[in-house]
């Protein structure tokens, strides 16, 4: 390849001809493979080329770009390493090539380039290895004449800036900051030069933090930024509005001096947006300057960031919540999801509810007042959105004044048919969110309107019309997917009375199956979700049905069976076809999900059909409809216990499949709970799969590339096997429990909340896979086995009381190494109890039962009660 | 096709929409969370069984619930049907859950609504489904019963007219250990209702069941069954008129297999078992010893520090005691009197007392016996207890003085015996024999009249060859003479004379009888000595009360 014109290998690898595309990228990939340096030497030419095509070189660019980066974490440091491993002569030439490209005349060429040396810049400059090149390119932007090197350069420090770890370039922040200074200052003529400079500054924000502390320096970054927003050229206001909403959200404290000229700006950006369109892209950066205020002052109330708070919002509403409400009045006229002025104004309205709560209240209600009743439908769309939004926040005693005539108001826009699309759709969004957030306010005469049955005479003559939200599901799609919304957020509330012999949805029940059941069958339920809509409705409303509604519920799973069945008569003609296929399954695989776990073993003389479909689904390479069917599949086991040992023969090599999946790791999860399930279920009659899922298992503690999150369920998975097969698990003991003691090694950094959220769960599965071992051991008197590994569990225990006083071991830990505790001494009884009643053990032994039986939670309380009980008092 | 991979280009601001709807991923997520919380909770509640945590569980339920009442009618119709209809399978969950429900509810620790359920007429239904054939269900039902026999005697009274003592003991061979502790629990709780219900579940054959259910939970080593199972048999050896003799004989074996377990638990029931059958005539005190029990017994109250076991293994050794002089020189032979130091000394009142009992016991034994006692140490213990003591302490403590000098009383010229009292002088027994005249118990006056007369008449034997009775000064100094002056204007006919006869005889005073026949009207009442108690047979007495921790 050494003297190949790469060029139309290039071009062949972007043909829509698979005859002339895939020996192209095979070619590629081949000399990727066996030669990369070449290979991106020989792009690195191509691209500095002047005298080739554009369209070649910017591939060039791009492709070289790929080699050096990439979206996946693993495949990123795959990359950084080959890159590493060419030698620093032919790195050299490459990027003494690259640079060069960034004088291009041609736009595209030098952007790519400049995109190349920030790749390579991100790669090297943490290993010291690229010293000269933060400093080769400010030279670029400040004393060089070029202007496309300077634009480029800026590019180039942008992308370096976005990517690296801060700390790596802090020493040269000055260094930095003077050339996007010069860049985006406003004396700067070339407008390209400038909107560089402007977004270069908007990624070097998060490395100047010491600069930021310096006023002097602060105010030269702020002044030249404001000045940024009042430039002639559209994109370098949108990026100088983009780059204050960083400032707010890194340097929320520092604001105050600046928070005058702030206001000033993004008012009248809004202002401006509400008035002329073409202004509407630096309107929503305004505005989302508001919004992540919002988002710092909340963070500040909940403790989640350090304060003070300025209430800078508080002090601000005045004003901004007029202009937000007015360029809510401006909605696309047929355009619904897009993120728009006016959407992008219901949001901070929406936020400024949650950061202010009641005073936001007298705000609105004006504006409400005078627009709901408009015969310009904007303006009731605005108005019944501006409620909608400001319904989560206030206290209900605020908002309860007007709640009953809003409700009201809102049933009557609903169903209402001249009422313009945009405010039916609003109205039923704003009625989702009362149910959702103010169940307590709709009585019972708004339910009966809302939900009733429709009734007719003996004749057939209508007595009464159905309810406004059932009529709504028949409305347009996007009508009928709120109302949707609304039912699911209704059956929600119900929760907690999910296992009573009777709850507020009981009266309801057929009547919101049957209708949602109707709307999912909708010829054009495709269309804006409603379909998934419908059915995820559906799901919540039989998941919290009481006990009086089974025989109903029951009465729903052969029509589910059914239409699971047709799903595999649709025609198939486009892969549109297959993904509504697919998605289809997808759901009523959750549906009869739901429903088997309602009935339990009353669902189990449909066992056979139910899993005769999922089966056929597994078919199927989407991977969320796998996890469906999985969890159906495991529902299934559950209700039908020991008798289904028929349906594993055939159903083994799917689990092993969604076991081996670790790339969708989710699958994976899911279907290590079904594991457990089919444990329970079967009991000792899973022995004969035991030593294929123990081997997956363990396969997949080992791999490094499984998500970590999936680690800890299948840690506790191996306690459900154990308890399954009891002394059958003698065999896998020398294995798991080494295993265990490894996984118990496991050390996190304890500063990081997310470490030790996860380092938590990672010993409660732990404990709970020694808790199973050892009930199973029990249960067959085998509990010697244990007693070599008896001193691994103990350690865990002691370092999960160590972690007590630091607050790094939770409650559910706390819970479970108790349980632990108590079923040592159960099992092991003497030569446990006579360690753990000596010292050093039974000092940790005791304080973590003292702190145990201390928590808030009862069932810890409870356990470690039982557990002093068991292992000190006998 | 997407030829860029990696977007390198500056990221917009994205939120959600602000009306967005529902999102099937994330509707999927809370699917998948919520499965794994019943999951957890499945787990959770097979792990309580296995740890036989379900005395743990009642304590953890909820508070009491408004609507109780109404919500019981309606998970009885649920049962009632259920068990009407025969039980069909597919209303078993329901049953089944709705049962469990009720469990709950009568497991509330405050107002549990047992006449609710009793009224809902669903004993008979809980007695029927002890006949289901799933263990799960036998034993909610039987967790049911427990609860309402452990109720008032009225309400227990309930389950056992519906006939739920033979189904109750029939499950105590069911393969689940769950059924049989449950069980067992509620068959403690109606035996322990009273003797009559106690003699109703023995004669359903409960010994027998009980026994080989004990037997193999020890072997098994599964504690929390065995603990119930032990006390569930205490309580059937409980109460009077004590179970027949054959009904003991069947248990005394396994009691004292039982004694060389090493849990405590197990130990303080079984030690209450013995004492319950020890509490009688020599015939059932013999057949405890027969069975061997002292010795471990006696290990018990050496090795145990803990007031649970040494109490009723005390009371079991003192009853003993009680018995034959054979029987006392078992307990004897055994140590007993070696550890008695030790309880005379402690810190509880009871265990104090308990060990004067004992001791009195043994001096109102042969001779021998009252030597044993006279040569231990323990008697100055009995005289500062005599004298620094609670007034029930000190009651038994002057049974022991009593009965040591009742040896000389009944054998008047045998000079060892009168050496006896001797012993007691020295150890300064007179000025707390003489504040006992003072207190306000007629017996114990009578007692300590009749323990005076003796030491004095000791005295005189002993002080015949001098002339001089030796006891009389002490007695004089210790304001005896006071006392028994004062004693002549007691209200008890019985008290007076014997005070007056004791003056007469040894301090040679007249007294005035006619003025003292006349009835003492200065406690406010006319008693003519009618409030005076039965006199008490023998040295012996019955067991006193005791406080059951």
């Amino acid at each position: 390849m050494g003297d190949t014109d790469i060029g139309p290998i290039l071009l062949a690898a972007q043909s829509a001809d698979p005859a002339v595309r895939q020996p192209a990228e095979q070619q590629l990939e081949a000399a990727k493979a066996s030669n990369l340096p070449l290979l991106l030497n020989l792009l690195a030419r191509e691209l500095s080329n002047e005298v080739k095509e554009l369209t070649t070189r910017q591939l060039a660019g791009v492709l070289l770009k790929n080699c050096l980066t990439a979206k996946s974490a693993d495949l990123v440091q795959q990359r950084q390493a080959a890159w590493l491993a060419i030698s620093p002569a032919e790195r050299h030439t490459i990027k003494t090539a690259v640079l060069g490209a960034l004088a291009s005349p041609q736009q595209s060429a030098r952007h790519t380039a400049a995109q190349v040396i920030g790749a390579i810049g991100v790669i090297e400059l943490p290993h010291a290895q690229w010293p000269e090149l933060i400093q080769g390119l400010a030279d670029n932007t400040t004393a060089s004449g070029n202007d496309f090197l300077k634009q480029s350069s800026l590019e180039a420090l942008g992308f370096v800036c976005e990517e690296i770890d801060p700390a790596v370039l802090e020493p040269q922040a000055n260094l930095i900051l003077t050339a996007v200074v010069s860049g985006m200052r406003k004396e700067e003529p070339n407008m390209d030069v400038r909107l560089a400079g402007v977004r270069a500054m908007t990624n070097a924000l998060e490395f100047v933090e010491k600069n930021f502390e310096v006023e002097v320096e602060r105010n030269i970054i702020m002044q030249t930024v404001c000045e940024a927003t009042q430039a002639e050229k559209q994109e370098i206001k949108v990026a100088a509005y983009e780059c204050i909403v960083v400032i707010a959200e890194l340097y929320y404290d520092k604001l105050p001096a600046y928070m005058p000229a702030l206001y000033q700006l993004t008012l009248a950006a809004l202002q401006k947006a509400t008035a002329d369109e073409s202004e509407e892209d630096v309107g929503k950066q305004a505005i989302e300057f508001w919004t992540t205020i919002c988002d710092k002052e909340m963070e500040i109330e909940d403790e989640e960031a350090p304060g003070p708070s300025h209430n800078f919002v508080k002090q601000g509403m005045g004003q901004l919540v007029g202009l937000l409400l007015e360029a809510m009045c401006k909605q696309d006229e047929d355009e619904d999801g897009g993120f728009t002025l006016a959407s992008a104004a219901a949001t901070c309205l929406a936020q400024i509810a949650l950061t202010v709560h009641d005073d936001v209240v007298g705000h609105v209600i004006p504006f409400i007042q005078a627009n709901i009743d408009s015969a310009d439908w904007h303006r009731t769309e605005a108005a019944t959105l501006a409620w909608g939004s400001v319904l989560e926040g206030p206290s209900d005693l605020a908002l309860q004044p007007f709640m009953v005539p809003a409700l009201e108001k809102m049933i009557s826009l609903v169903g209402t048919p001249t009422t313009a699309l945009p405010v039916r759709d609003t109205a039923a969004w704003t009625i989702a969110r009362i149910c959702e957030h103010h169940t307590a306010s709709i009585q019972p005469q708004h339910w009966h309107v809302m939900l009733r049955e429709g009734s007719v005479d003996p004749s057939g003559a209508l007595i009464e019309p159905e309810g406004v939200l059932l009529m709504a599901l028949k409305d347009h799609t996007r009508v009928a997917e709120k109302v949707c919304t609304a039912l699911y957020a209704l059956a929600e509330q119900v929760e907690d009375e999910r296992n009573n012999p009777s709850n507020r949805l009981s009266g309801l029940f057929v009547t919101l199956a049957k209708a949602l059941l109707a709307c999912t069958e909708r010829h054009d339920a495709g269309e804006n979700n409603l379909r998934v809509s419908a059915y995820e409705a559906l799901n919540m409303v039989i998941t919290n049905a009481a006990k009086d509604t089974h025989v109903s519920v029951g009465q729903l799973l052969p029509l589910v069976i059914s239409r699971l069945e047709g799903t595999f008569a649709m025609p198939i003609v486009s892969s549109d076809d297959r993904e509504a296929q697919t998605e289809l399954q997808g759901l009523l695989c959750a549906t009869l999900q739901v429903i088997t776990q309602k009935l339990g073993p009353q669902a189990a003389p449909h066992a056979d059909q139910m899993m005769n479909l999922c089966l056929q689904v597994f078919a199927s390479r989407n991977s969320s409809v796998h996890e469906e069917a999985l969890l159906a599949v495991g529902s299934v086991a559950t209700a039908t216990g020991r008798a289904f040992e028929k349906y594993m023969p055939h159903f083994r090599p799917f689990l092993s499949l969604g076991l081996s999946n670790y790339e969708e790791f989710m699958v994976c999860n899911v279907a290590i709970g079904v594991v457990g399930d089919i444990c329970r279920a079967l009991e000792k009659q899973v022995m004969p799969y035991c030593d294929e899922l123990v081997h997956l298992l363990l396969r997949n503690l080992q791999n490094p590339a499984l998500n970590r999150n999936v680690k800890p369920p299948i840690l506790s998975c191996f306690g459900d096997i154990a308890l399954a097969i009891e002394g059958g698990f003698e065999k896998y003991m020398q294995v798991t429990m080494s295993m265990l003691v490894q996984a118990s090694q496991t050390t996190v950094d304890t500063e990081n909340p997310d470490l030790v959220e996860y380092l938590n769960q990672l010993r409660e599965g732990i404990f709970e896979a020694y808790t199973g071992v050892l009930q199973g051991l029990r249960a067959e008197n085998k509990a010697t086995v244990f007693e070599p590994y008896m001193m691994g569990a103990l350690e865990l225990i002691r370092v999960c009381n160590d972690g007590v006083p630091q607050n790094v071991t939770g409650d559910s830990v706390v819970h479970a190494a108790v349980g632990l505790i108590g079923d040592l001494a159960q099992t092991l009884g003497e030569p446990f109890k006579r360690v753990a009643r000596s010292s050093p053990h039974k000092e940790y032994l005791k304080a973590l039962l003292k702190h145990g039986k201390e928590s808030p939670n009862k069932e810890t309380g409870e356990a470690a009660k039982w557990a002093s009980q068991i292992a000190f008092k006998d | 096709r997407n030829l860029d991979e990696t977007h390198a280009t500056m990221p917009m601001f994205e939120r959600k929409a602000v009306k967005a709807g529902l999102d099937k991923d994330d509707c999927r997520k809370n699917r998948n969370q919520q499965k794994v919380e019943l999951r957890k909770a499945k787990k959770e509640e097979g792990l309580m069984k296995r740890r036989n945590m379900a005395d743990v569980c009642v304590e953890i339920e909820a508070p009491v619930e408004v609507e109780v009442a109404s919500s019981i009618s309606q998970q009885a119709a649920i049962v009632l049907g259920f068990v009407q209809r025969n039980g069909p399978a597919e209303e078993f969950d329901d049953a089944f859950g709705a049962t469990k429900w009720l469990r709950k509810k009568l497991s509330l620790a405050r107002n549990p609504p047992i006449d609710d359920v009793i009224q809902a007429g669903l004993v008979p239904a809980f007695v029927t489904m002890l006949a289901h054939p799933e263990s799960t269900m036998q034993f909610e039902a039987a967790w049911c019963l427990t609860n309402i026999a452990s109720g008032t005697s009225k309400q227990c009274e309930v389950v056992v007219s519906h006939g739920g003592v033979p189904p109750l003991i029939g499950l105590l061979s069911s393969p689940s250990i769950d059924v049989c502790e449950q069980c067992v629990w509620a068959l403690g709780n109606i035996a322990g209702d009273c003797p009559a219900m106690r003699d109703l579940v023995l004669q359903n054959g409960a010994t027998d069941k009980l026994v080989k259910l004990i037997e193999a939970t020890a072997l098994m080593g599964q504690m929390g069954p065995l603990r119930n199972a032990v006390w569930a048999l205490s309580n059937l050896m409980r109460g009077k008129p004590q179970p027949s003799a054959a009904h003991v004989t069947s248990v005394l074996p396994t009691l004292a297999k039982l004694l060389l377990l090493h849990d405590e638990e197990v130990l303080m029931d079984t030690c209450w078992a013995l004492s319950y059958i020890s509490d009688g005539g020599d015939d059932r005190i013999d057949l405890v010893v027969h069975a061997g029990v002292v010795p471990a017994l006696m290990t018990v109250l050496r090795e145990k520090a803990e007031n649970k076991t040494r109490t009723p293994a005390l009371r079991t050794l003192c009853n003993i005691l009680t018995g034959s002089h054979m029987a006392t020189q078992v307990v004897i032979d055994a140590g007993i009197l070696e550890v008695l130091p030790e309880a005379i000394k402690s810190t509880k009142a009871q265990t104090r007392k308990e060990a004067c009992w004992a001791i009195s016991n043994v001096a109102a034994g042969t001779s021998d016996q009252v030597d044993l006692v006279m040569r231990s140490p323990l008697l100055a213990n009995v005289v500062d207890r005599l004298a620094n003591d609670d007034f029930e302490v000190r009651k038994e403590a002057a049974w022991v003085i009593a009965n040591i000098l009742h040896s000389f009383s009944s054998d008047p010229t045998n000079t060892h015996c009168a050496m006896r009292a001797s012993t007691l002088v020295q150890l300064g027994a007179i000025p707390p024999m003489v504040a006992m005249l003072s207190v306000n118990d007629a017996a114990m006056q009578k007692l300590m009249l009749e323990a005076l007369g003796s030491l004095l008449g000791a005295g005189e034997l002993l002080g015949a060859s001098k002339g001089v009775n030796p006891f009389l000064v002490p007695f004089d100094e210790a304001e005896g003479i006071d006392k028994l002056e004062t004693l002549q204007e007691h209200s008890n006919e019985e008290i007076y004379q014997k005070a007056i006869s004791l003056l007469e005889k040894y301090f040679g005073e007249e007294g005035d009888e006619d003025e003292n026949l006349l009835p003492n009207v200065a406690n406010g009442g006319f008693a003519f000595g009618g409030n005076a108690p039965a006199v008490v047979g023998g040295f012996n007495f019955g067991a006193s009360p005791i406080d059951v921790m």
